[in-house]
């Protein structure tokens, strides 16, 4: 028996607090499902903010943007049915969508969507990236896009890595609209994006910008800046400057640690933990996890004393990939770090990357992970689910490269969803 | 005659000592460079105030504090009853034996117009007061051997002040138990208020004497008609003689010296005895001004002017300055304070007694006497005083009424300005390049860390930090970098303190501004998606970078001219000093 | 003499041509050091090399300024001329060597006769040797293994070689020599026993040249064989390739030898802030498109942890390789025990007059290849100055120190320029460093790309290999108006290639997950990998 009061019984525990992890912990506490969610929340960082469904199939036309991503989808399952997609009806795929972006606009980050179709806009690097799901403050950026409407493009004295120069000149042959200048916020010394947001949430400083912005302007119909318009208050900076100049301002996303991504970070980790249900054990991991005979899982969690023990009666495996650390590789080859899983893996470490790093098929360990019934059940070497309540969701999955097929956001959302549906069933069947 | 002069030369070199020690309240100056006023003024102005306070009605107050500070020694009573108790039993036997003995002529005759030392109850009460002393005198003695937990606060003054007042009281007492058995003094006794040579009529009384007063006479007296003995007595001695019984300490004495009775007699220990027992009286009343007993003068004195002026009246004003030099004055070095340092835990890690406020205040002192102390005494004495909190503790706790933070205050200004800042302070006098020349210049192989062990090697250990994948989420995360002034060299950001390290480049890493602008805040390290220790590390840095800077920060140190000169505003100082 | 572009006259004359008295063909360590030596002769010369400085064997190696001894048994004539060409470097290019030292360590179960030998062999060369008993060693270099059962102090040390072709071309450069980066030589023409003209092309402008040379010199390195075979010349070539890899952090200070007969994966030399340790030696038909291999990644490491323990664990940042030109006969034996001696070629036999081929030989042996060349030449042109590269020191240029690691950013901190930030964060080389660099190329003719700066700087060679510093510098040559057009993505992408070609034999552990995000940025985000990704069909 274990010490009651650094114990934590529940129904789900969910293991990794990145996208897909978050998602999980959502999905269940709407369903009633009384839900630990544990793990590092800063990779959120690394994301782009933007929620990919999918941009293409197959991926050498990932950048077709004619394709719908539903049609995508559909293919794309039909020619690999182990891909994860597989496992879940798209209109499930919807529905996980839907209910993730209506708890983000509860909480005051709103998502665009069109629904049938992918959204396009503009990175700090002047290529284009298709996505499903957008940020409102790039939404203009989408529309400025498709409408190569004479176009205002400025950035930040000290900010390194963002050129509206170079965005302008990269996308000038297709987009003549473009101009392109440079501004000074504050003292012109060096900045990082979290302080420059913070500093542009001041209204001063928004006055000042917008005056500095007006010298440049020469009747352009929009004007994108760097995607570090204000953090919490994000919506607020826009708007301030859109009605301040007159004119729509979007954001143009960046190198991360991105402040979208950051964005994002911040309210799960506000409003996940506010959330009834669920209890967050942010930056902390689960370090051994064993199984009692009535197959319910104790597991230790660290850092820190005294030791978190959680009693659940399923567990959700989102512990990302390499990355996240839910994958680890030797030279030898590669592991799930919890459980000791089987991965899914290339015959020798010499097939897991090809030579060119851009080889249009993508590079064959990406492809690696676990494997799962269609239930999200991890599957052991003989074939079947390794244990009846273990279920993984997420970027550790097998038989996708989300970086190629731009799935991200989508595998995680999706994938999480099925999860949790796999556990109410699970949890039904094994109740009566 | 000897007496007399003796007696007047011990009390005008109290009296000249004491005006010596006041005169130099007037003239303590923290800081040759800030002008504080000519002595006369200053002099003036410890009168004019006095004057002031007690014509206004602060007066209540300072009596307040007499009765509750001084007579009742409240403050002492809250660092510890048995402190108070020692202090006590000192104070009030010493000072009402001054008075009923001493000055019994004085004051006790102008009571009792038929005093005599001799008479009850006065014979009795002088033991008592003497016994209170040597009691208070041994419990202190104890409570030292007991108490000192980090440190000795007993100095040497300390023991000979208590050393001279035991040997006072000892020294009575032996005088009077003397006197109880002396043969002479009976004989002169009777010459001086019988006036007759005739045995007949002396040997009675003598024989009386012998038996009731155990007085040793070396022939036995022939008669033994103790009544007429007793008649003799009642005319003639009663008067001023009580039995010496009541005399409880120096009667027993008496009967221990009884066997050697007739031996001393011979020798006239009585006459030897009463010249030693003056003799340290005199001393220790020449010494007054000169020892720990000045604080039977400054300490209420301080303790009224506390409660006059309120802590500190107006800061940096002549008379403030004069006011400090009497709170240093006022102490008495009873450790208190250093019992109560918030800090004081930390003398267990670094071993530098200026961290403890009862030991730093010596050395406060002197610099406020504008001593020249050496660098390494300066270096220690600014660690110490930067390591205060100013969390007023010793303050309240100090039984003397010293307002210590007043003190640390002027000190750490003191020492900024004779260019011993706090590390924060120092390390800025130089960018971190030039940090790193001068380290690069003048080398030393032993280990870089010395200090806790719970950061050691977190900065060498390139496990620590290897595991960085530059994601900058460090320096995004930090207030130090968001708060960064843009004119300042550049910030060199966590992240990068982490290449430098990577880079093996350990001097520019010490050097930089980071490590010491590091507000420990712990965001890095928590953010870090790799588990990098970041503050950690910055702290193990900051660590090593006293150990490394301090040893070059001086032009001393300097390899080749060029040196820092032009950050540096104190060079003068600096070269006489190094 | 001074190269001038004449008019074109009579048939379809190339866009440009430049007489010259020495076309060298080849920019590595032999053929830079061959432009400086004759420069200082005062011959003018153009010097074509089809990639950049030190693309071949000059750029792939271990570093190593030989001290002779690791040759005592194979090659005595080599470990001599090393010994002397050694102790002259670090006399004349001081600030391109690191004297470091050199350790030869043997561990349980090495060849004892060898051991035993080991110091008469030296000596007979008149290498000095010490033997230094193993505690001591193991004090002074900790990361070796404690299995050690002897250990030799000989005079090796580490030399940048980028630095030294730098310097070298710099001087050369100063002194009136052409430089031609990128340029390839695509024909010879013959006519009565000389080659009389050479049609070479830029590969990435495809813009031609036809220089007028009274004398070629082939110092292509490995590609000797083939630029010869442009003349039909034929020259017997074996090509092994050798597979390095960098470490992170410097794992011992001196440069360590395993002390044996020379095998793979024996050498561990101190670069700066890296370790590099190797090699192998692989026959390959060809020196085109050689690649270090994950097997032979294996191989090295398995082997290096005898000698020092810590190269099983800690962190690989990089792995490369290079073909060995080694000439001769194809004979039986390892191609170790081929002479590591260079072969100058005058080709008379073959019937023309003013065609040499220097090849073979070694980095540290690469001024005495120069100068043996650079006679044989002047004596062609009846020029009798004496070559000076072995008297006069080598100069030190402010554009050529940023290949010098740790040292931006000492010079960054030291400028104290709040608005000078930085654009690559693991080494830690700011922006001026980048236009210092960026300027000087201009200047020599070519604008900048983002390899050309990487490979003249730390840019790309620290953790992140690329992934981050890529971004921020190509976002600064924008700014600074280097970069037009849609170029940036181009080179972004041939940067982050070449950087993966060394990066992707070392993914497991941390380098993976590093990998992983940098994909996730550059594919998952910016998705580079499409070609049409800036909607500019």
């Amino acid at each position: 028996m274990i010490v009651a009061e650094n114990c934590i019984h529940c129904d789900l525990l969910v293991i990794g607090a990145g996208l897909a992890g978050s998602a999980a912990a959502l999905f269940a506490a709407n369903r009633g499902i009384s839900t630990v969610l544990i793990g590092r929340t800063g990779n959120l960082q690394f994301t782009s903010g933007l929620l990919d469904l999918l941009a293409g199939y197959p991926v050498e036309d990932a950048n077709d943007f004619s394709q719908s991503p539903w049609e995508s989808v559909a293919r794309l399952t039909a020619d690999i049915p182990m891909h994860p997609f597989a496992l879940i009806d798209p209109p499930e795929i919807r529905q996980a969508f839907t209910e993730f972006l209506a708890f983000l606009s509860e909480v005051g980050l709103d998502y665009y969507v069109e629904t049938e179709r992918n959204i396009r806009i503009v990175t700090s690097l002047g290529t284009l990236k298709t996505t499903y799901a957008l940020p409102t403050s790039m939404r203009h950026n989408a529309t400025a896009l498709k409408e190569k409407q004479p176009c205002l493009l400025i950035d930040f004295e000290g900010l390194k890595g963002y050129s509206a120069c170079q965005i302008r000149e990269t996308l000038t042959r297709s987009w003549p609209g473009l101009r392109s200048a440079r501004v000074a916020v504050g003292s012109g010394r060096e900045y990082y994006p979290q302080p420059l947001a913070d500093e542009l949430e001041n209204p001063s400083v928004q006055t000042d910008l917008v005056k500095a912005i007006r010298q440049h302007l020469r009747g352009e119909a929009f004007i994108g800046l760097p995607a570090v318009l204000g953090l919490s208050a994000a919506s607020n900076v826009r708007q301030a400057l859109e009605k301040q100049l007159g004119l729509p301002v979007f954001e143009i996303p960046m190198l991360p640690p991105s402040l979208p991504g950051l964005r994002m970070k911040e309210v799960l980790e506000k409003h996940l933990s506010g959330r009834k249900g669920v209890k967050t054990l942010f930056q902390q991991e689960v370090l051994e996890a064993n199984r009692t005979e009535d197959q319910t899982f104790i597991c230790h969690a660290g850092p820190g004393e005294p030791m978190v023990t959680i009693e659940a009666r399923g567990i959700i495996l989102a512990s990302g990939r390499f990355f996240g650390k839910g994958l680890h590789a030797t030279r030898k080859g590669i592991r799930e770090t919890l459980f000791n899983l089987p991965v899914k893996q290339p015959e020798s470490r010499s097939l897991w990357h090809h030579e060119d790093l851009l080889h249009p098929q993508g590079h064959p360990i990406n492809l690696a992970g676990l494997e799962t019934d269609k239930h999200f059940r991890p599957l052991g070497n003989d074939g079947q689910p390794v244990y009846r309540n273990l279920f993984a969701a997420g970027t550790i999955l097998a038989h996708h490269d989300w970086m190629r097929m731009k799935c991200g956001g989508g595998l995680a959302l999706s994938t999480a969803f099925g999860a949790v549906n796999a556990f109410l069933k699970m949890r039904s069947t094994s109740s009566n | 005659m000897v007496f007399t002069v003796s007696f007047y030369l011990a009390l005008s070199i109290c009296f000249f000592g004491v005006f010596l020690r006041m005169a130099g309240w007037a003239r303590t100056e923290f800081d040759p460079q800030d002008s504080v006023g000519s002595l006369v003024r200053r002099l003036s102005g410890i009168f004019t105030g006095s004057l002031r306070i007690l014509s206004s009605r602060r007066i209540v107050w300072i009596a307040a504090a007499l009765i509750r500070d001084v007579f009742l020694q409240i403050p002492l009573l809250r660092a510890g009853f048995f402190r108070w108790l020692a202090h006590m039993c000192i104070f009030y036997g010493f000072v009402l034996l001054v008075m009923m003995h001493a000055l019994g002529s004085i004051i006790t005759a102008f009571f009792f117009p038929d005093y005599a030392s001799t008479l009850d109850p006065f014979m009795m009460l002088r033991n008592l007061f003497g016994a209170m002393v040597l009691f208070g005198i041994l419990v202190a003695a104890l409570g030292r051997m007991r108490r000192n937990r980090f440190f000795r606060a007993t100095s040497r003054s300390d023991r000979l002040v208590m050393f001279l007042l035991a040997l006072v009281i000892v020294s009575g007492f032996l005088l009077e138990s003397v006197q109880i058995v002396s043969a002479p003094i009976f004989d002169q006794m009777v010459d001086d208020y019988m006036g007759t040579d005739d045995t007949e009529i002396r040997d009675p009384l003598k024989a009386y004497w012998a038996k009731e007063f155990y007085v040793v006479f070396s022939e036995q007296p022939s008669s033994q008609d103790l009544e007429t003995g007793q008649t003799l007595h009642e005319e003639n001695c009663a008067a001023c003689h009580s039995r010496p019984g009541s005399a409880f300490l120096s009667f027993s004495l008496s009967r221990l010296v009884g066997p050697w009775a007739l031996w001393l007699n011979r020798v006239r220990a009585d006459i030897w005895l009463w010249y030693i027992h003056f003799g340290i009286c005199f001393v220790a009343l020449a010494l007054l001004p000169f020892t720990k007993f000045f604080h039977l003068i400054s300490v209420p004195l301080n303790l009224m002017a506390r409660a006059g002026v309120g802590l500190s009246s107006h800061p940096g004003t002549p008379d403030d300055i004069t006011r400090l030099a009497l709170e240093m004055d006022a102490c008495t070095h009873c450790g208190v304070c250093s019992l109560h340092c918030s800090v004081a835990p930390i003398f267990r890690i670094i071993p530098n007694t200026n961290i403890l406020p009862s030991e730093k205040l010596m050395s406060v002192t002197q610099l406020a006497h504008g001593k020249q102390l050496d660098a390494t005494h300066l270096e220690a004495v600014s660690e110490g005083s930067f390591i205060c909190t100013e969390c007023f503790r010793c303050t309240e706790r100090c039984p003397s009424g010293i307002s210590l933070q007043t003190l640390w205050r002027k000190g750490k200004q003191t020492l900024i300005d004779r260019d011993y800042p706090d590390p924060h302070g120092w390390v800025r006098q130089l960018t971190t390049d030039q940090w790193a020349d001068r380290l690069d210049r003048c080398r030393d192989n032993k280990p870089l860390c010395d200090t806790f062990n719970r950061y050691r090697h977190a900065a060498q250990d390139p496990n620590t930090f290897s595991a960085c994948i530059q994601c900058s989420i460090c320096t995004n995360v930090c207030p130090v970098v968001a708060a960064a002034d843009g004119m300042m060299p550049p910030e060199v950001t966590p992240q990068q303190v982490m290449n430098l390290l990577r880079l093996n480049l350990k001097e520019l890493a010490l050097g930089s501004r980071m490590v010491w602008d590091c507000v420990t805040c712990y965001l890095c390290q928590e953010h870090c998606p790799q588990g990098i220790r970041v503050t950690d590390i910055l702290y193990d840095l900051r660590n090593i970078a006293v150990e490394r800077l301090q040893p070059v920060r001086r032009p001393s140190s300097r390899v080749h001219p060029d040196g820092c000169k032009t950050d540096d505003p104190h060079g003068k100082n600096r070269n006489e000093v190094s | 003499m001074v190269p001038h572009s004449n008019t074109p006259q009579g048939d379809a004359a190339p866009p440009s041509t430049i007489k010259t008295q020495v076309l060298i063909i080849g920019g590595g360590a032999t053929g830079t050091g061959l432009a400086r030596d004759l420069a200082l002769r005062g011959v003018h010369c153009v010097l074509a090399e089809k990639e950049d400085i030190n693309a071949g064997a000059s750029g792939a190696n271990h570093g190593l300024l030989h001290s002779g001894a690791r040759y005592v048994a194979s090659d005595i004539e080599a470990a001599g001329e090393c010994r002397v060409e050694g102790e002259l470097l670090k006399r004349l290019a001081p600030h391109c060597i690191e004297e470091t030292g050199g350790f030869f360590v043997a561990v349980e179960g090495d060849n004892e006769q060898y051991v035993a030998d080991f110091p008469q062999m030296c000596a007979a060369c008149g290498i000095l040797s010490k033997e230094i008993d193993i505690p001591t060693a193991l004090e002074l270099e900790p990361a070796l293994s404690n299995r050690l059962i002897a250990v030799h102090q000989v005079a090796d040390a580490s030399i940048d070689p980028f630095r030294l072709s730098l310097e070298n071309i710099a001087h050369a450069q100063q002194l009136g020599a052409v430089f031609l980066r990128d340029t390839a030589v695509v024909s010879f023409r013959r006519r009565n026993g000389y080659v009389d003209s050479a049609l070479l092309r830029n590969r990435k402008t495809g813009e031609e040249t036809t220089v007028i040379p009274d004398q070629v010199v082939n110092a292509a390195g490995a590609w000797a064989g083939y630029v010869a075979s442009l003349a039909d010349i034929h020259i017997d070539m074996i090509y092994s390739k050798g597979t390095l890899l960098v470490t992170q952090n410097r794992l011992t200070q001196r440069v360590i030898n395993r002390l044996r007969p020379a095998t793979d994966a024996d050498i561990l030399v101190p670069g700066g802030t890296v370790s590099i340790l190797g090699t192998t030696s692989v026959r390959v038909a060809s020196p085109e498109g050689i690649r270090p291999t994950v097997e032979e990644v294996d191989l090295i490491i398995d082997q290096g942890a005898a000698m020092a323990p810590v190269l099983e664990s800690t962190r690989y940042i990089r792995a490369y390789a290079g073909v060995r030109p080694l000439f001769g006969s194809q004979q039986s034996g390892g191609d170790r025990t081929v002479s590591r001696g260079f072969a100058l070629l005058d080709h008379m036999d073959s019937g023309i007059n003013n065609f040499i081929s220097i090849t073979g030989g070694k980095l540290t042996t690469f001024r005495l290849m120069a100068e043996k060349t650079a006679d044989l030449v002047c004596r062609r042109l009846g020029n009798s100055s004496p070559c000076l590269t072995g008297t006069q020191p080598l100069p030190k240029t402010e554009f050529s120190q940023w290949t010098e690691p740790g040292l931006a950013p000492k010079l960054w901190l030291k400028r104290r320029d709040p608005t000078d930030s930085l654009l690559c964060e693991c080494d830690m080389v700011p922006k001026s460093a980048v236009e210092s660099i960026a300027g000087r190329l201009s200047r020599s003719g070519r604008r900048a790309d983002l390899s050309a700066l990487a490979l003249r700087s730390r840019i790309g060679k620290g953790p992140c290999q690329g992934a981050y510093c890529s971004v921020r510098v190509a976002a600064h040559m924008y700014d600074i108006g280097i970069l037009q057009g849609n170029h940036g993505l181009p080179q972004l992408r041939d940067f982050l290639r070449e950087r993966w070609l060394g990066q992707h034999p070392l993914l497991w552990d941390l380098p993976l997950a590093q990998s992983e995000l940098m994909q996730a940025i550059h594919c998952g985000f910016f998705g580079i990998e499409q070609e049409s990704i800036t909607g500019v069909e």
